[in-house]
């Protein structure tokens, strides 16, 4: 347990149902992740990924088990995470600056301050031209371009990224990726990565942790040994395609199980 | 610099779609281009030329006296009787009776409705609670409580603030109330996630979410003030324009009527664009 960031020993989460039952969405979940770890979490869709993070962010009450974030427990959200949602979330009536600051704003930073760490982070986005855009006139890419820096701002010691890439397009995702990488490398952020696309996971991560569909289990954990930094080239080498290739026969073998189970 | 253009717009193949409209659109215009331009005028004009038209018509047949001038006025005399009637002060006096009531009730009626529309939305128990009430309330034109507020407070400057007031007060705490309901719950969350506090929350997401909302109340809040400061001045007032168009209509004196209703007219137009301006201002990430 040295040195470990975010620590899950056991960890259950269930939902309760209007009938008096509950859904078990995570079960047994056992994870460690250490200081400047970038780890991903893939699994099929429903399998519980978003339930975990949220946990992890403190949105979601855990029902058993263990869950310690710099050997605290975690007892609600707060500023020491940095929350990248999947869903476009930015704030539609304030700039692409003003939504960076948002942050800085809520913990009373002085307005020249978040001003000029705002505008730092869109330059480390790649957005400095447009600060003074509404979410409205940007693409698709530059508003979670936009949403990474808003989650940077206020430096958290975990950043918790839950599908960020999902809704665009092949091309942009990877660039999203790339750019992600070098951010990470920049700011030395710890990061939990949540994704379905498990060529993704095996880009970004240093360890893939994999998930069986329902109730939410870990089935493995899968440490990519790839060098770094990654060109976006990495992803048609052998090595690559071989971490790509067990990851998806572990999916499967979980979905066969299932089917005889059912 | 020009010859360039359409030297390449002459050699490029590309472009000839573009080159076939352009030159599709001078020759309809050397061909009929008188008839053009008049139609063109026509129909950009359309609005203000059937008002002069219609107001000729009116004109006309006054003049001509197919038309009652003991009931109906004339534009002419409108236009001559509202001077002598701001000369004289008569019309500026009962115009500023008027707004000076209006503005009070409206006033109190949009901080009220947006306040109690926030809380409701917000702590749905209270909005569950309120919902009954508000119900009632917006079926019913409030104008039928002016005889209960005369009976509560009398005729005076009260109770037309009043009614100017429960006019314009339900539509704004309905839209307000909506708007926070339905905000993103997403965005909530994501303020959550900055570890903003209730009221932090509500401040920077709540306010600011239902905004839209919020303003399009004010908008049928107003329209709805207005009617009732007129209403109630022609009831139970010995001043303000809506007196004066009840009062010029019991002494039969039908230009003053007439005058009367378009400074209504006129100042229900301001209200309703001053409004759509502030919306305008406010919501600049809607426009594009
Ligand atoms: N509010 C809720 N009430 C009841 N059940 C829920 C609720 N939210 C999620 N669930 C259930 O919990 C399980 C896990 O959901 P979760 O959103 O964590 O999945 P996920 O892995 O993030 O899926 P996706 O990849 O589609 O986003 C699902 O089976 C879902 O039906
Ligand atoms: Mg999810």
């Amino acid at each position: 347990m040295t040195a470990a960031k975010l620590h899950s020993d056991n960890v259950s989460i269930s939902y309760p149902l209007k009938n008096g039952e509950e859904v078990i969405a995570v079960k047994d979940f056992n994870m460690t992740v250490k200081e400047k770890e970038f780890v991903c979490i893939v699994g099929p869709s429903g399998c519980g990924k978003s339930t975990m993070l949220g946990a992890v962010a403190g949105f979601q009450d855990i029902s058993g088990g263990n869950l310690h974030l710099n050997g605290k427990p975690i007892k609600g959200a707060g500023r020491d995470r940095g929350v990248v949602f999947q869903q476009a979330s930015l704030f539609p009536w304030r700039t692409a600056l003003n939504n960076v600051i948002y942050g800085l704003e809520l913990a009373g930073f002085p307005k020249q301050d978040r001003q000029s760490k705002g505008r730092e982070l869109l330059k480390l986005v790649g957005l400095e031209a447009f600060e003074n855009h509404y979410p409205n006139q940007l693409s698709g890419g530059m508003q979670q371009r936009v949403n990474v820096a808003r989650a940077l701002a206020i430096e958290p010691s975990l950043m918790l990224l839950d599908e960020p890439f999902g809704a665009l397009d092949a091309q942009t995702r990877e660039f999203m990726q790339l750019e992600l990488l070098r951010i990470w490398e920049e700011t030395k952020q710890t990061i939990i990565f949540v994704t379905h696309d498990i060529a993704e996971s095996v880009y970004l991560a240093d360890k893939v942790i994999v998930m069986t569909a329902r109730p939410g289990m870990i089935c493995e954990e899968v440490k990519i040994e790839l060098p770094r930094p990654r060109p976006l080239e990495l992803k048609r080498s052998p090595e690559f395609m071989e971490y790509e290739k067990y990851i998806w026969g572990l999916i499967v073998k979980e979905k066969e199980k299932e089917k005889q189970t059912v | 610099m020009n010859s360039v253009k359409v030297k390449e717009q002459v050699y490029n193949p590309t472009q000839s779609n573009n080159d076939q409209s352009n030159l599709a659109f001078p020759r309809s215009k050397t061909g009929k281009k008188k008839q053009k331009t008049l139609a063109n005028i026509l129909i950009n004009y359309i609005g203000p030329i059937t008002v002069i038209l219609v107001l000729a018509i009116w004109e006309a047949l006054y003049q001509t006296g197919v038309i009652n001038p003991i009931f109906v006025s004339a534009p002419s005399k409108i236009v001559t009787v509202g001077y002598d009637l701001f000369q004289n002060g008569l019309l500026t006096e009962n115009l500023l009776f008027t707004l000076g009531n209006f503005s009070v009730g409206f006033g109190v009626a949009a901080i009220t409705g947006i306040l109690v529309g926030l809380i409701t939305g917000w702590y749905r128990p209270i909005g569950k609670a309120f919902d009954p009430f508000l119900t009632a309330m917006l079926g019913t034109p409030r104008i039928v409580l002016l005889p209960l507020i005369t009976l509560w407070v009398g005729v005076g400057f009260s109770s037309k603030i009043l009614i100017v007031f429960l006019a314009g007060v339900f539509p704004i705490i309905l839209n307000t109330m909506t708007g926070v309901r339905n905000l993103d719950p997403n965005l909530t969350r994501v303020s959550k996630s900055f570890g903003a506090s209730a009221i932090q929350t509500f401040i920077t997401v709540a306010l600011p979410g239902s905004l839209p909302q919020i303003v399009s109340g004010l908008r049928v809040g107003i329209g709805q003030s207005l009617v009732g400061v007129i209403a109630a001045e022609m009831f139970v007032s010995t001043g303000g324009i809506g007196y004066f168009v009840a009062q010029s209509s019991a002494n039969f004196n039908v230009d003053r009527v007439f005058v009367g209703i378009i400074v209504i007219v006129i100042m229900g137009i301001l209200i309703t664009s001053s409004v759509k301006w502030i919306e305008s201002s406010l919501m600049k990430h809607r426009v594009e």
